[in-house]
């Protein structure tokens, strides 16, 4: 059966539901490969999310519905991803640091990673910067991703970064950072390798990251 | 022609406030801008440019009534007059009566959605959102569950008490909304000390980023 990507990626849009849970059942269960329904229906539509919020074009209630949509879509997927697919591009410690509660688009970009095949530990909100060190420290994580939507929260990731220097660990992972206010010049000083605009680009820059430094 | 001492130009965000505290000083001129500006930096950037040009050759000086506002006030110069920024994050700062105090409360009281007159009457409080913007594009029950995921780390809900306007009205819609989202209620005492200071000055190196002719404004003037 020949499989509407750009219909499921359009139902990610618009946030329907209940019609992505039966198209992701019906699409795995007429053998369309997981990795593929996701990369080429259900990661376009998210990132297309992203875009219309940034434009304006996009509310927040609709926001969550198509994130809402999204996660339910993967829960669908999840038993069905191999072994190879799950956590086959490494591993990521993602979190929001102290003092900032915004997570919406944090949990977007970490749908992306896992997506990409990203195995993504998830540290939530608010998370003083001990967290992200001992989370490093534990699982040694291919990717340490920090997100912030506060410029009054912006400065933590800064402060992580140098605690990962003094725990030794800081160059065993690549360090990205996002959220609305944050800039690339903002990444460049305070020595984070990647910065991402949106959740989208963060995966590819991020692939192109490893290839240019593993070569 | 004789120029004016001062141009403030501020979110309407603010407008009843400065208004308040503005005691007709005819060479203090104040511009507002308006408050939906917000939702998109980049325009308001922009907005606030052409609106900084427009006063710059009839002006001593150009004031902002704004924050960082999420970069928002990044990137700006005066030609031919100081520029003059509080060094603040956002409007919840500006009712706090300045930064330190909100650096202060961040700590003590995380988890806190703070609520401000201008919220209010704007109905942009969770409950005004869900009934007068989120039911109208996604049904009741989305825009419940939309606002409920939005503030599910929350603890508290603030009422910041400028004493503007009818405070027993906003406080009643605050305690409202705690209990229609099972927060717990609390009253914050604002201050228009940072109000009066946009209007009045003293425009000091740490409370300010002050801004030569022509220089434009950074991020990182705000972060120090
Ligand atoms: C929704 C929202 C909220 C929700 C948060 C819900 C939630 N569960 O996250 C609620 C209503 C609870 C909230 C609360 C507050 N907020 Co708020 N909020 C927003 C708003 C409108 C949208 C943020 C959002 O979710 N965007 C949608 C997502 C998809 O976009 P995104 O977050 O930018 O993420 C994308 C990229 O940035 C990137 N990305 C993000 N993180 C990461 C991480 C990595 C590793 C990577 C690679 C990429 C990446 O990928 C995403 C997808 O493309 C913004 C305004 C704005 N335009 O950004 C204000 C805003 C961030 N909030 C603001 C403020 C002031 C507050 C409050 C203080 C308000 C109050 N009255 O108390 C509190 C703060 C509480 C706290 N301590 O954190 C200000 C911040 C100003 C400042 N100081 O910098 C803003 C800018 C609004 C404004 N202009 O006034 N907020």
């Amino acid at each position: 059966m020949n499989i509407d990507f750009e219909r499921i990626s359009e139902l990610i849009t618009k946030g329907q539901i209940e019609q992505l849970q039966e198209q992701t059942n019906q699409a795995i269960e007429t053998g369309t490969e997981p990795a593929i329904l996701l990369n080429k229906g259900l990661l376009p539509g998210m990132d297309k999310v992203g875009q219309l919020w940034r434009n304006g074009d996009m509310f927040m209630p609709e926001v969550l519905r198509s994130a809402k949509a999204m996660s339910k879509a993967m829960d669908i997927l999840r038993p069905h991803l191999s072994k190879d697919d799950m956590g086959s591009a490494g591993k990521m410690v993602l979190g929001t640091v102290a003092g900032d509660l915004h997570d919406i688009g944090k949990d977007l970009a970490g749908m992306m990673f896992e997506g990409a095949g990203y195995e993504v530990l998830n540290i939530g909100i608010d998370q003083p910067n001990e967290a992200f060190v001992n989370a490093a420290i534990e699982h040694k994580p291919d990717v340490l991703g920090m997100s912030a939507l506060l410029t009054t929260t912006m400065p933590r990731m800064g402060e992580v970064i140098n605690s990962l220097k003094e725990s030794g660990i800081r160059d065993e992972m690549a360090v990205i950072i996002g959220g609305a206010p944050v800039t690339k010049e903002f990444a460049d000083e305070i020595g984070a390798d990647l910065y991402a605009p949106n959740a989208g680009s963060a995966v590819e820059l991020t692939k192109q990251y490893f290839a240019q430094n593993n070569s | 022609m004789k120029k004016i001492k001062k141009t403030i130009i501020a979110c309407g965000s603010i407008k009843a406030e400065l208004e308040n505290l503005h005691s007709g000083q005819d060479d203090i001129e104040l511009k507002f801008m308006p408050q939906s500006l917000h939702r998109q930096p980049k325009k308001l950037t922009e907005r606030l440019q052409t609106a900084i040009n427009n006063a710059a050759h009839n002006t001593k000086m150009i004031v902002l009534g704004y924050g960082l506002c999420s970069n928002g006030t990044v990137g700006l110069k005066a030609p031919g007059t100081c520029l003059i920024i509080p060094k603040l994050h956002d409007c919840i700062g500006i009712y706090l009566g300045g930064i330190m105090h909100y650096y202060k409360l961040f700590q003590e009281l995380p988890g806190t959605y703070y609520l401000t007159r201008n919220w209010i009457i704007n109905q942009k409080d969770p409950l005004g959102l869900v009934n007068n913007e989120y039911t109208k594009r996604v049904g009741y029950d989305m825009a419940k569950e939309a606002m409920d995921t939005e503030i599910k780390n929350y603890k508290y809900i603030a009422f910041i008490n400028n004493h503007t306007g009818d405070s027993d009205y906003y406080r009643n819609i605050a305690i409202e909304n705690a209990q229609f989202f099972n927060k717990k209620f609390i009253e914050i005492e604002g201050s228009t000390v940072l109000l009066n200071k946009i209007i009045n000055g003293p425009y000091k190196k740490k409370e300010f980023v002050i801004l030569n002719p022509g220089e434009k404004s950074k991020q990182s003037h705000f972060l120090k």
